[in-house]
């Protein structure tokens, strides 16, 4: 279980290790080189030489990494371009706005996905049907397409929650809460259409098992069954899933974010790319690298929970 | 070793490990790898059925891979029809497995789904022959015949064929190439009681009418006594007994041969009810952690101390098969078990005469 | 707690009254299934009956409807795909079909006792082997949860499990084939049950390992008299644990007798061919194919005895479906012409 453990986080390391390789290397790859990207189509030679100066990209390649490793792990990310403000700052502060509104739409997620996969334990229940419609509706459903409805919907038809912008909640509950409402169910449905695939699947295929059977055939109780002995052998296959769609939402809540005009780290990092704000676009290709990487350990150490055949390895 | 004809197949010293950082011709291996197939030797002679028998874990399956090397073997020769398989090029080890063929277990998983049988019948022939495709389709709907499927089978699918069709369609597919030896992989096992008698009866006519030698791998002894001339016994990839089937089956000279045969369940409930049962001792054990000395120890009823620090060659016992036992001829020499030939009179003779005359 | 012999005995306030004999009474048994718009035949008119304490062996090959039969004992089909229905169907004195999901429920685990096939996959694979024989027991003797585990601790020893006290707390994966099918034994009959249906439950396992689970089932069979439905496709297996034996082909009951009666003088063609199909250790010669071509699905429309076109005896009559009747007392047969089957 420990060398499980080890085995998973060592994987991660090594992971991380290849996704900075990714994000230092991403600018050199494109033509010219980073100072010119750095300063623009319309900078002189000598606006290009003081850039190279300042941010030391006239050494080697290998030396350059070397030292902005050195400097990532001090804490130092480097100063954004555009704004002059180190990126550490600018992630400390648009973190927290994203991981709420995604912890938030997990949570929304998961409440539709668990009322709907309970369908999968009689295929062709209404309940099941219904959890078919949603997942294929869900998915088909563009997400920014979504968001706009609800923006006219909610905000500006009925005028019940504000169209965008961010109030934290941890200072100001009522208020935050509300302005978090609309992106984290737009983003909720989208995940829920994804979860309850899987999760009805997974009830499925487990309400089939032979050991189902046998647990009926010992007289328990129907919701006894599944929560005894289906419910947690569904799961296994669902955390995976679960794992992969958290991990990758760093991803998705640039979307989001972009249509409900949030201040989160979906925001700079568009915002970044399109301004060419080199040390920004490299911390946050780190920062989603990590997330995927956490995503995983989290899911592995969700399976020591849930699965005895790893938590006690196998025998006989 | 031998009492009838040239070997066709002599495997010699068979050594197999399986798992981690094992490849061919690398006789150092990793920690973690297993000794699945532990110096196995054998041979069978043109036109015989050599059977191998034992239960789960005993590296029959290891074997047959190993012999047909779609794994490699780390020690050991390999000798079909005086080549060493395990010498030869990859070139000429195709050419040699037009001669050597098997026959698998499961024939769900053994046919591709999505190709007509035709198909699956003349893929063979086109890979290895120059035959004309008008020749292919004769020789499809020949082999077909032979085995007892009409010619309309080629246009069929293996999933509108029932498990003994689909059998019979694997056993043509490994006689298309007209091999000299047939490897069958527990042939029957998956298939209903009146479909195996088929199936059986149907290898038995083929092996007459082309002088198949087969090797024939199962766990059904009363099977086996029927359809072997020859038997190797194997516990936890070793060769604990072997010799003629008849003698083996009949006064078996190693104490796991003999539970085997006793634990057998024999479809009549007289004789059920008079034989005396030998208890088995425990499960076998993991090839992970095999016992020491003699593996069949910790199970055995002879076992005595020395069991447990050595180990016994395979020797001749009083029977006159070999046996890997110290007390080989005390076990030979006890009566034999629930046989109605025996001089050993049982029970109830008369009784005997009439239950075993009758259908 | 004085033992296991007593231990395993659960409170007489949970079960219903002592039902009479027989245990199991099944009188034209009908299940149809569903299968893409399409309704096939399972059984079609199946009647028996079990008694208390009797061993009766269900033998058939796949197809012929003898699991459908075992499962509807305790209507545990799929309710959507499948339709039972029986004059009479009743196991332990209840009603199966017409009883309520109360009923149905303390019947299932409590009255009668199931084991399965393949003892890995009928074992929940997350949950600790002692707590899924503490279930059994709490549901049905209504014992203290800590009495339930001394119980779960002694039944799991008296069925051979060694340092049960600690495995109790082991999942199922930690354990070998044949203590796997040991600890299902244990849960089938943890509330001692007056009828154990069990499922092919040697057919997973190794030939010595078989032999030792058979030995432990007839064994808890004499120590708790329980009547045993054993369906199995091997002969050999019938004829060693149980007194009576059915046999059954193309969904239809077409043997029934004692086990030496039926074994010894065959009443119909196909169980007749089945016996001299089996190659056996005690008389060698080559296996010999009895029955050809193959048997009918539940799909097939059957007119008259479905084996006709594999029976060597088969004459005009066997157009019209022939019933199970008397060859000699206590052995029937549904053949027209039984008395030609050598």
């Amino acid at each position: 279980m420990r060398r499980y453990l080890l085995s998973r986080v060592a994987g991660g390391i090594g992971t991380l290790a290849g996704g900075s390789v990714v994000a230092f290397f991403v600018f050199h790859l494109l033509p010219g080189n980073p100072a010119e990207i750095i300063a623009g189509t319309h900078a002189s030679a000598a606006q290009v030489a003081a850039i190279q100066r300042e941010f030391a990209l006239n050494q080697s390649l290998v030396a350059e990494f070397v030292g902005w490793w050195e400097h990532v792990l001090q804490g130092n990310l480097g100063v954004s371009v555009v704004s002059n403000v180190p990126v550490s700052h600018l992630l400390a502060q648009t973190l927290p706005v994203t991981l709420t509104l995604i912890g938030a739409s997990t949570v929304v997620a998961l409440a539709f996905t668990l009322v709907l996969s309970l369908g999968g334990l009689r295929k062709g229940s209404v309940l099941d049907r219904i959890a078919l419609g949603w997942s294929v509706v869900g998915l088909s459903i563009p997400t920014f397409w979504l968001g706009i409805l609800a923006i006219l919907l909610f905000a500006i038809h009925w005028g019940w929650l504000p169209a965008g912008g961010y109030i934290s909640p941890y200072s100001s509950p009522l208020a935050g809460l509300k302005s978090l409402a609309l992106p984290a169910i737009t983003f909720g449905i989208y995940m829920s259409a994804i979860f309850t695939q899987f999760l009805r699947r997974s009830f499925l295929d487990v309400m089939r098992e032979d050991f189902v059977r046998t647990a009926r055939a010992r007289g328990l109780r129907e919701w006894q069954v599944v929560a005894r002995h289906a419910s947690k052998p569904a799961m296994i296959p669902f955390v995976t899933v679960v794992g992969i769609a958290v991990s990758t939402s760093l991803g998705f809540a640039m979307v989001v974010e972009t249509v409900f005009a949030y201040p989160g780290f979906g925001s700079l990092f568009v915002q970044a790319i399109t301004t060419r704000d080199y040390y920004v676009v490299q911390a946050g290709i780190m920062v989603i690298v990590a997330a995927v990487v956490v995503a995983n350990i989290l899911v592995d150490v969700a399976y020591l929970f849930l699965d005895p055949r790893i938590r006690y390895g196998r025998e006989g | 070793m031998t009492d009838s004809g040239r070997p066709i197949l002599s495997v010699q010293d068979l050594v197999v490990y399986r798992g981690k950082g094992v490849h061919q011709g690398n006789s150092t291996v990793g920690k973690d790898a297993l000794r699945v197939v532990e110096g196995v030797s054998f041979e069978a002679a043109a036109g015989e059925t050599l059977g191998i028998v034992g239960e789960s874990g005993c590296g029959k399956t290891t074997l047959v891979h190993a012999v047909l090397r779609l794994i490699p073997y780390q020690s050991g020769q390999v000798i079909f029809e005086d080549v060493d398989l395990g010498g030869v090029s990859e070139r000429k080890l195709r050419s040699l497995r037009r001669d050597l063929q098997v026959v698998f277990q499961d024939p769900y998983s053994s046919l591709h789904p999505r190709k007509l049988i035709g198909k699956i019948l003349s893929e063979p022939l086109e890979l290895h022959t120059d035959l004309s495709a008008k020749a292919r389709e004769r020789a499809v709907i020949s082999l077909l015949n032979d085995v007892g499927l009409g010619a309309s089978f080629a246009q069929r699918f293996p999933r509108e064929c029932s498990g003994g069709q689909r059998q019979r369609v694997a056993i043509a597919r490994a006689l298309a190439l007209r091999p000299k030896l047939v490897i069958l992989d527990e042939p029957v096992s998956a298939l209903d009681v009146s479909i195996r008698a088929q199936i059986i009866e149907l290898l038995a006519q083929l092996q007459r009418d082309r002088g198949l030698t087969y090797l024939f791998i199962s766990h059904d002894l009363a099977l086996m006594r029927s359809f072997c001339q020859r038997l190797a016994v194997m516990y936890l990839g070793r060769v604990v007994e072997y010799g003629p089937s008849d003698v083996i089956l009949h006064r078996p000279s190693h104490p796991y041969t003999r539970s085997l045969l006793a634990s057998m369940p024999i479809p009549d409930p007289e004789v059920e009810r008079r034989r005396n049962r030998i208890e088995v001792r425990g499960e076998i054990p993991s090839i992970r952690t095999p016992p020491s000395g003699c593996t069949f120890h910790p199970r055995c009823n002879y076992a005595v101390d020395r069991c447990q620090v050595s180990e016994p060659m395979l020797e001749v016992s009083d029977a006159g098969v070999l046996s890997r036992c110290f007390f080989s001829s005390e076990v030979a020499a006890q009566p034999p078990l629930d046989d109605a030939r025996s001089s050993d009179a049982p029970p109830e003779p008369v009784v005997e005469e009439h239950l075993f005359e009758r259908s | 707690m004085s033992g296991a012999e007593t231990s395993v005995r659960p409170a007489s306030t949970a079960l219903p009254e002592p039902a009479p004999d027989p245990v199991v009474e099944v009188a034209d048994l009908e299940v149809d299934f569903a299968v893409r718009g399409a309704i096939g035949h399972a059984v079609r008119g199946v009647s028996f009956q079990i008694r208390s304490g009797e061993a009766v062996g269900l033998v058939g090959e796949s197809g012929s409807g003898k699991t459908v039969t075992a499962l509807s004992l305790l209507r545990l089909l799929p309710d959507r795909t499948t339709r039972v229905r029986a004059r009479s169907l009743r196991v332990a004195g209840v009603d199966v079909l017409g009883a309520s999901a109360a009923s149905l429920a303390r019947l299932r685990g409590g009255a009668a006792g199931v084991v399965f096939q393949d003892p890995l996959r009928a074992l929940t694979p997350t949950r600790r082997v002692g707590s899924q024989i503490v279930e059994v027991i709490e549901r049905h003797s209504g014992r203290s949860r800590t009495q339930a585990r001394l119980e779960a601790v002694e039944l799991l020893s008296r069925v051979g499990i060694p340092d049960a006290r600690n495995r109790a707390r082991d999942y199922p994966h930690q354990f070998s084939g044949g203590q796997r099918q040991r600890i299902l034994l244990a849960t089938a009959v943890a509330s001692h049950p007056r009828l154990l249906i069990a499922d092919e439950p040697t057919t997973a396992l190794d030939v010595t390992t078989q032999s030792q689970i058979l030995d432990l089932l007839l064994d808890l069979q004499q120590d708790l008299k329980m009547a045993v439905l054993l369906i199995s496709h091997d002969l050999g297996v019938i004829a060693r644990v149980c007194d009576r034996v059915l046999v059954m082909y193309g969904g239809r009951l077409v043997e029934t007798g004692s086990t030496s009666d039926v074994f010894r003088a065959p009443g119909h063609p196909y169980t007749a061919g089945l016996l001299r199909s089996i190659p056996r250790l005690d008389r060698p010669g080559a296996v010999t194919s009895a029955i050809p071509g193959e048997a009918v699905d539940g799909f097939t429309q059957v007119v008259g005895c479905a084996f006709v076109p594999r029976c060597s005896l088969a004459a005009p009559v066997c157009t019209e479906c022939p019933e199970l009747e008397d060859v000699t007392p206590g052995h029937q047969a549904a053949c027209w012409r039984s008395e030609l089957v050598t």
